[in-house]
């Protein structure tokens, strides 16, 4: 109840900021328009020269463009502020006054930072899934269940791969590039997992499981059930959960703090 | 203008940015990666010797090298420190200072980059060379010195652009929503999406001054600009960036009379 409670206050807290700097929020959702509208204007121009990219067709490559984009805007509202204040409060011994609280320390770290009210910035994304899905084929409710299923799972396992991420800092101080290096791994998710081979398609499904971020719950709606999929995902999860936890355990236990 | 105190601030910036090293390193992974997920796209899409429009997979690969290399690194939103500082009344501190506030800035800002700038070219010499079989090198030295050159005009003028928008903090709360639109349209409109000359509306994106960071120095690279055009666009390039540091001047003079700080 006291953990609801709490997580109910940042929540409030987190809108009224928002709400303070109304203009602001909306330049930055006309930039993310910017940057979307790059996107879709890049696909038509190269769905006017090729029938198809790996046999992805430009409806599903548009439901894997909003795909990403969903991923992108939940987790940087909801759980990327709080990761990314991690190092700080190693690297300043501020992570004592979480530890003390009596909560549960990881979830209070990742949520400290939620936007809720920025939320609204998924209309977007959703917009393009709609539309590809009329210029495709509708999925069928199976399908769809599935592609939520698929898309919490990739969701999570984004979030595992920051925590992983940023529970470095535990061991290399000082370092602000670290939490973009998932940004910048992030690139190899903006196009389908079959332009991928060999070698690097195996990485970018397992140890750097990027590419299955978007490409899996995206071939789940257009195409066929494929269960295959969502075992490999949940697969993944449950790895980079435990790695996630095993890593801020062991980072705890090498933690010195101020008050220490 | 006292040079000395401008190239000074540029020095304390560079081992500013040299003392994380760390940081460095991670910069590699921004510079490096995207190029890279473009070229399994664009290798599995212009295999077997396809083409879309004048571009084949080498010169589709060398060109978004080049551009994404110099994109990444063109300072489009300034430094957030110039809005930072009119928002919380630290601008004062350079008010009191015999320095122009423009000219003090463009160069701490070319201090810190130029390790990055080292950095990438290092990072995307060694994309170059994995991927040499993919890449059209360009031999001549007088081509390569004025792809460099085109670029660090763009990179005046990004800087420029975006130290303009950073001053609209004398008007509103934050300035970082404005600078992140410019940023994405700068992006854009640079060509580090999509090569500018295939795209609809081309007359539109190509007479705008955005491509002189990264889709002009990309072509000139590519030897697809005659040397006769070169001084034609190296003084539209040259204009641009006057145009606009006379329009920084302007906003700068109307905005100051705004400014309020508490405080000594």
């Amino acid at each position: 109840m006291q953990t609801i409670r709490l997580v109910k206050s940042i929540i409030a807290l987190r809108i009224k900021w928002e709400m303070a700097f109304r203009i602001n929020a909306l330049l930055g959702f006309l930039a993310q328009i910017i940057y979307l509208f790059g996107s879709i204007l890049t696909l038509s121009v190269l769905f006017a020269n090729v029938e198809s990219i790996g046999g992805w067709t430009h409806a599903q490559f548009l439901a894997l463009v909003a795909t990403l984009e969903l991923l992108q805007q939940i987790n940087s509202r909801v759980f990327r502020q709080g990761l990314r204040n991690l190092p700080a409060l190693v690297q300043r011994g501020y992570l004592d006054t979480y530890l003390l609280r009596p909560c549960w320390t990881p979830m209070l770290i990742t949520l400290k930072g939620v936007d809720i009210a920025g939320l609204w910035r998924c209309s977007l994304g959703i917009g393009i899934l709609v539309y590809s899905m009329q210029i495709g084929s509708m999925p069928t409710i199976v399908q769809f269940l599935s592609y939520l299923l698929s898309f919490f799972f990739s969701l999570i396992i984004l979030v595992f791969l920051n925590a992983c991420l940023v529970c470095l800092s535990f061991w290399v101080i000082e370092v602000n590039n670290l939490y973009f290096v998932i940004d910048d791994l992030s690139e190899f998710a903006r196009y389908p997992d079959s332009v991928y081979h060999g070698v690097i398609r195996k990485i970018l499904t397992t140890i750097l499981p990027l590419v299955l971020l978007s490409s899996f719950p995206a071939r789940i709606l257009m195409n066929e059930l494929y269960v295959n999929l969502l075992v490999h995902q949940a697969i993944v999860l449950i790895f980079f959960g435990s790695l996630a936890w095993v890593l801020w355990q062991k980072g705890l236990q090498h933690y010195q703090g101020a008050s220490s | 203008m006292n040079f000395r105190a401008y190239v000074g601030s540029a020095k304390m910036e560079m081992k500013n940015t040299l003392a994380y090293k760390a940081n460095l390193v991670f910069y590699l992974t921004y510079v490096i990666i995207p190029p890279l997920a473009i070229f399994f796209l664009w290798s599995f899409i212009l295999r077997d010797g396809k083409t879309i429009q004048t571009y084949d997979l080498t010169s589709m690969v060398t060109y978004f090298l080049i551009t994404q290399l110099f994109v990444t690194n063109t300072p489009f939103s300034a430094w957030s420190e110039i809005g930072d500082g009119i928002r919380n009344g630290d601008l004062t501190l350079w008010l009191l200072k015999p320095i122009d506030h423009y000219f003090l800035y463009l160069f701490r800002l070319v201090g810190s980059w130029i390790p990055l700038w080292i950095t990438s070219f290092g990072g995307v010499a060694i994309v170059f060379l994995a991927l040499r079989h993919y890449i059209e090198f360009q031999s001549n030295i007088i081509v390569n010195l004025v792809t460099i050159i085109f670029w660090l005009g763009g990179i005046v003028f990004g800087f420029t652009l975006g130290y303009l928008f950073n001053l609209l903090a004398f008007w509103i709360d934050r300035s970082s929503g404005v600078l992140m639109l410019s940023s994405s349209a700068a992006y854009f409109l640079s060509g580090a999406v999509f090569p500018l000359d295939i795209l609809p509306f081309k007359e539109i994106w190509l007479a705008l001054p955005y491509k002189y960071c990264g889709f002009f120095p990309a072509q000139v690279y590519l030897g697809r600009v005659p040397n006769s055009e070169w001084p034609i666009e190296f003084v539209k390039l040259c204009s641009w960036i006057l145009i606009t540091v006379i329009f920084t001047k302007i906003i700068w003079r109307i905005g100051i009379k705004r400014y309020q700080a508490a405080g000594g």
